[in-house]
Parts: C-alpha cells; structure tokens; sequence
C-alpha cells in the first residue's frame, strides 16, 4: 500500500516535470500536448477509474504549482473531465476498445479546455481574454487533441502488447 | 447499482479535497509546503529543461543546415551585439545631453542584477511565460525586468513564491512595456506580445517617422523598468490613414524561446 502510493507520487512527479521542464522546451505545436491529461484519460477508459482520479488530482496539484492560471482552475478542470469521461465511458462507449480510447481522448481534450476557459471565467474571472484568441484555440483545440492522441495511440499498444490484456475487445476477433 | 453509487462518492470526494486544497491555498497555509516542493524540484527541473532544450536546439540544426545554422547563429550574435552596443551609444549620447541622475547603463549605471536558471515553463500552450529559479527570498519582486547577458529586455516578473518565480514573455499577448523608439522624434509607446509569435509597439504618434531598423528600448516611466533597455527592432511599419497613432511590428535580437539563464534587474537608476 505504502510503496504503491510512493511510486504513484513519484510518477506524478516525474510526469508533471516532463510536462513542465520537457515537453515545453519543443517547438509549438509539439509543446502543446498534454501528457498529464493524456495519461489521466488512459487510465479512466483502459485501467482503472479510482487510479485515474489519483492521477488526475496529484497531477493537476503539481501543474497548480507551475501554472498561470489562477490556483485551481487546473484542479477542477482536471478532475471534472475524469468524471464526465468515466460517465461517458460507462454510460455510451461500455468497451475498452481503441476506438473507444481515440473518442474519449479527443472528447476529453475538448472538454478539459472548456472547462479551463469555462472555471477561469465564471469562477475565478480571470482575464482570460488572451486565451480566447484564434492561435490560441488552435493550440488548445487543434494541436493539442492531435498530439494527445498520438500519444494515446502509443500508450494503448504499447499496454496492449505488454499485458496480453485488451486482446478480445481489439479490433480482430478469435 | 452499487458500483455507479461507490463511483459518484469517489467523484464527490475528490471534488471536494480539491475544493478544500484551494481554500487552504488562498488563506495562505499552503504556501510553505508549495516553496518547499519547489525547492526540492527546481535542480532536477533545471537538468531537465536544459536536456529538452539541448535536444531541442539539436533538432532544429540537424544535418545539412547545421553549418549554416552555426554560421546563422555566429552572426545573429554579431548583429545582436552591435544593436546593442550602437543602442547604448546612441543611449550615452542621449544621457550626456541630459542634467539627470540616468548617466550609465546596465553595469556602467551599477544597475544590480541576479542571475536566475528557468525550470520549466507555463503548461498552458498559449501562454508565454517561464518560470525561475529564485524567488523572493532572493529578492525578486513583480514587475522587475528580465534581460539576457546582453542587456535585451525579454520579460517582467509576474508572480513571485519564496524560491521561484513567473515571468511574464515580452512575446505573451499579456505583456505591457513602455517604449521609446530611438529616432529622431524619440517616439513613445507600448510594446505589446502577439500571441507568443511576435511583438508590436502601438499608440505610436501618427507624425513621427518610423523606419525599419530602428531600435526600440524601454522608456523608464515604468517604476521598475530603467530606461535604455533593448527590446527590439522595428521590422514593418503600420499606418493607417486617417489614424492617430501608428504601429510597429519589432523583432527582438535574442531568440525569446531558447532562453535557458536570465538577470533579473533589481533596482533602477533611481535607487
């Protein structure tokens, strides 16, 4: 118990600093990809909901720290697109599949950065008039679903082909 | 039934403790834990920025441009530093023609500035900004201006924790600096981020001639801003007829998005 929450605090960390002090070093629009939200969706749809609220809540503490938005924009956002995925998932997809998988992570996406436009408004009425602006929802709506699902692309067979798992609701049938 | 209940409660809980955690943040009890994770962070972030930033700029050179990126770089640094050294002459001769305290610039002015390493940079793709590795303890206050080894203006101190800082670009669609172009007319006025893509000096006075090539550098109203600092050169000018003012599109000499080290200004010829 106590080591599983260790490793689990120290892949947060170890994420959220390849978020941070990685992934924002490359050039745009590869820097706008999303790993934290990437990984939250895959554990919603593929592993486990109770792992992805974890994820989801110690990842968005860490981008807290570094973010510019107002403190909590991220959480809430964050957590609020795990719940409305898992709802989803439950409730409309039902299958791990990687169709399922593609769907959610753009839909999740979409979502995320609604609601961070959405919270920095109604709750903290941040000036988030910058955000609102053509190159900047380019990135948001555009780049950043594009990367995050080639990233969930590689994630998904690379757990598919590690586990054996997945295999009956993947594409071929026995 | 079960289950989808056991899942709402999870849900409600994790909403609620983050809920919470953002209370404890805005009354204050969470800021020393948030320094501390900071502190401990900030080496390995700093390694980490450094090694994205070296793949990075290996990428952008590989192969077959790599001489002429090499060549490209040698003398973007060359131009860089003749704008502004002539700048700074330009700048002594103004300062000589001037009964005022503003007589030296940059070190020649014993302005003080502290080196600071970025850790990271804002995850939000549109927005332009960085994050440091000192903070007030170091004495870093908002509003200080952020220059590379050259004297190049590249941002202003946003937010400030006990071992870290934001700095807001000069190429972020938030950023406001008063500038002066050194023309004939000494034109005043604001140089504004496009988006993180580039940079534009408005509310420029529609009679003053504006040529490409010109230098624009920090006019020193701002409090903590000292005047003379180089932000960029004029590359296109925008004039609209029938308008008051007339816009400036400029290019700053230093590539604001390979920044790894910056000298934060902390005082002004004032103090």
């Amino acid at each position: 118990m106590i080591i599983s929450a260790l490793v689990t605090t120290l892949g947060i960390i170890l994420i959220g600093i390849i978020q941070v002090s990685f992934l924002t070093t490359w050039p745009a629009p590869v820097s706008s990809l999303n790993i934290i939200l990437t990984l939250v969706i895959f554990l919603a749809v593929i592993v486990n909901y109770n792992k992805s609220l974890i994820w989801a809540f110690g990842g968005a503490l860490f981008l807290e720290l570094y973010s510019g938005q107002q403190f909590g924009v991220t959480s809430i956002s964050l957590v609020l697109t795990v719940i409305i995925i898992n709802f989803l998932f439950s409730n409309v997809f039902t299958n791990r599949s990687y169709y399922s998988l593609m769907i959610l992570g753009y839909l999740g996406t979409m979502i995320y950065n609604l609601l961070i436009i959405i919270t920095g408004l109604l709750i903290f009425q941040a000036a988030i008039k910058d955000m609102i602006t053509s190159s900047g929802l380019i990135f948001l709506f555009v780049w950043q679903p594009i990367f995050n699902l080639i990233i969930l692309t590689v994630v998904f067979f690379t757990y598919y082909l590690s586990t054996g798992r997945l295999k009956n609701f993947f594409l071929f049938r026995d | 039934m079960f289950r989808f209940l056991r899942s709402i409660s999870r849900s409600v809980i994790y909403l609620a403790a983050v809920i919470l955690l953002i209370f404890l943040h805005y009354i204050g009890i969470l800021k020393p834990l948030e320094d501390f994770a900071i502190f401990l962070l900030t080496p390995i972030q700093a390694s980490v920025y450094r090694l994205g930033g070296g793949i990075n700029q290996l990428y952008t050179g590989f192969p077959g441009r790599q001489d002429l990126a090499k060549e490209n770089s040698s003398l973007t640094e060359q131009v860089n530093k003749l704008i502004v050294e002539n700048s700074q002459l330009k700048m002594m001769i103004e300062l000589n023609s001037e009964v005022s305290v503003q007589q030296k610039f940059l070190e020649h002015s014993g302005l003080k500035a502290i080196t600071a390493t970025i850790i990271g940079r804002n995850p939000e793709p549109n927005l332009q900004s960085i994050i440091i590795d000192k903070g007030s303890n170091d004495g870093i206050k908002p509003d200080l201006p952020l220059i590379t080894a050259d004297g190049v203006m590249v941002g202003k101190i946003l937010k400030v924790k006990g071992n870290s800082s934001e700095a807001i670009l000069v190429n972020d669609s938030r950023s406001r600096i008063a500038a002066v172009v050194q023309n004939e007319a000494g034109s005043k006025g604001a140089v504004i981020g496009e988006h993180g893509l580039s940079l534009k000096m408005e509310l420029i006075p529609q009679n003053d001639k504006v040529s490409e090539g010109d230098v624009a550098i920090t006019s020193g109203i701002e409090p903590n801003i000292p005047r003379g600092l180089v932000i960029g050169t004029v590359s296109r000018v925008i004039t609209e007829a029938n308008g008051f003012f007339q816009t400036a599109l400029l290019q700053s000499p230093v590539k604001i998005n390979n920044l790894i080290v910056v000298s934060i200004v902390t005082n002004t010829y004032d103090n």
